[in-house]
């Protein structure tokens, strides 16, 4: 497995490789790469991402709540992007992030968040 | 009007806002560039950023975690999308930034014979690299022009690209560790994590069979370079044909698993109805459900944004990109009646079945309002249908897109 036989190989190009695909229709067949491929140079990566955690929510009636509890794991824009949604569907997302993605997000403030989301749609907030 | 994402190309977006039209907008305090990507009964304006490392310009979906769109404009210059301008999509913000070449590993374990840890100069030589050109498109591509809406992030067309990707077989590598009897299903975890242990880590799986086909690929390079670390560095899976939540970024887990894979990003999440391009009645949420897979072919019109106008009666040559979705491109078709008649339309070069293609046209508009539609068969012979798909997750949208144009006098 460990080809490394291949530099010497490649220089015979698919001929040599075909029999590797016979399990693969010949319209899907990937292409090998007939000739040495020189690698690219992997090299170590540091980068910095932007962040956004001092963003608040528009100014309304339970702002504090959402500023609270929704902008550790995403950005406002997550939110402030999305169709309009009944308070019914705005609920329900409020609960997949507590069930389902485990947001640290008190029970007591659930209502709050809603309300504030609800009223968002409506064009209010 | 309501059912086409213009192309916005810089230059149309300019002209737009000179016009006083749709498109570019200055925030005075920012003076930020935006676009509006034309999405129906929801907000449509996002800014352009260039704020993210290793990434040029963008459309800002999201800053965290982030969401990355491909503006059009990319679309019509390059059949093979740049990296940096590749659009990025990530579930969790936990996400390393900095990974080391030398201290990376990729460790293949579960059922099978052998733990295996790969170093990057493993896979860089000792496996036979093989290459191809692959679209990667986001499952909710286009989410944002559903009607009725749905929730969830709000994309225009730009959740996609085309690279050409370079790396090693999964089946080699799976080789190497010895898949034994009884493995049903391969998943695959990148470096990032969830912001709470408890909450569902990202993590894919594919049967074995698919995973030993010979063409899933565990890709090192991107257009011959090493990948932007948002794009996945320093590893990504790449599955040919099949929508991009398989497409594990930063991959350094391979786990072979004795039974199917009921994790929560393959058994709740990304689930789309069983019917062909996972297509339901507006408003319905009880259907059969799948994971989603294969992609279905789409066509878009790349040159022309909505609204734009244009001089009737004079020769007008249109040129957009199509794509077979698990194969290729077998024809492209325009129609300016509604689908009434189709015109083929000339493809350009064949970079593999999973590429983008090219197509161009050329036709003269009578003066008035034009809508230009384009229609992509593959080459399993399935149609885009003409009326759009629907589905409540917001998934594979693949019905014919329309461009409306203005057709009026010289100007």
């Amino acid at each position: 497995m460990m080809s490394k036989l291949f530099p010497a190989i490649a220089g015979l190009g698919l001929v040599l490789m075909a029999p590797a695909f016979a399990s693969v229709p010949e319209h899907r067949q990937p292409t090998a790469l007939g000739r040495p491929v020189p690698p690219p140079m992997l090299r170590s990566v540091t980068v910095s991402l932007p962040q956004d955690f001092d963003q608040d929510y528009p100014k309304g009636e339970y702002v504090d709540a959402v500023n609270a509890n929704c902008r550790a794991c995403h950005s406002t824009s997550m939110v402030l992007m999305q169709p309009p949604l009944s308070a019914e569907e705005w609920h329900k997302e409020v609960r997949k992030m507590i069930d389902v993605y485990k947001a640290p997000i008190p029970e007591d403030q659930v209502e709050a968040i809603t309300r504030y989301l609800a009223s968002l749609s409506k064009g209010g907030a | 009007m309501a059912d086409f994402n213009p192309a916005l190309s810089r230059r149309n977006l300019l002209a737009g806002a000179a016009a006083g039209g749709f498109g570019i907008m200055s925030s005075p305090l920012l003076a930020q560039p935006m676009v509006d990507l034309g999405l129906p009964g929801k907000p449509s304006r996002r800014p352009l950023t260039r704020a993210f490392p290793q990434k040029g310009e963008m459309i800002l979906q999201r800053m965290r975690p982030p969401l990355l769109e491909t503006p059009m404009e990319v679309f019509d210059k390059h059949i093979l999308t740049p990296n940096d301008q590749f659009y990025v999509r990530w579930h969790w913000a936990n996400i390393p930034e900095s990974v080391d070449a030398s201290s990376f590993r990729l460790t293949v374990r579960g059922h099978v014979d052998r733990t295996v840890e790969l170093t990057l100069h493993d896979l860089l030589h000792g496996f036979e690299p093989i290459e191809y050109v692959a679209v990667n498109q986001c499952s909710g591509n286009s989410r944002g022009l559903f009607v009725p809406s749905v929730p969830g992030a709000e994309w225009g067309h730009g959740a996609m690209g085309n690279a050409r990707w370079t790396g090693v077989r999964l089946r080699d590598v799976l080789g190497q560790a010895g898949v034994k009897a009884g493995a049903v299903d391969v998943r695959f975890g990148g470096l990032d994590e969830a912001l709470v242990a408890e909450a569902p880590k990202f993590r894919k799986s594919l049967s074995v069979d698919h995973a030993r086909d010979g063409e899933v690929m565990i890709a090192y390079a991107m257009n011959g370079e090493a990948m932007p670390l948002l794009n996945g560095f320093p590893l990504r899976l790449i599955v040919p044909g099949w929508y991009s939540t398989y497409w594990v970024k930063m991959l350094c887990d391979i786990e072979v698993l004795p039974g199917k894979d009921d994790n929560f990003w393959m058994a709740k999440a990304y689930q789309v109805p069983t019917t062909p391009f996972g297509d339901v009645p507006a408003g319905t949420s009880d259907y059969a459900k799948e994971p989603i897979n294969k992609m279905v072919p789409r066509s878009l019109i790349t040159n022309l944004a909505e609204g734009q106008k244009v001089t009737a009666g004079a020769p007008l040559m249109l040129s957009g990109i199509a794509m077979g979705g698990d194969c290729g491109v077998a024809k492209v078709e325009i129609s300016t009646d509604g689908g009434k008649s189709w015109q083929l339309a000339a493809l350009g070069e064949d970079l593999g079945p999973y590429s983008f293609r090219r197509f161009t046209h050329r036709l003269a508009l009578p003066a008035g309002k034009g809508r230009i539609t384009c229609r992509c068969t593959n080459t399993r012979g399935v149609s885009q249908p003409l009326g759009m798909n629907w589905n409540p997750g917001g998934y594979m949208r693949a019905g014919v897109e329309t461009v409306t144009v203005m057709a009026g006098g010289k100007a």
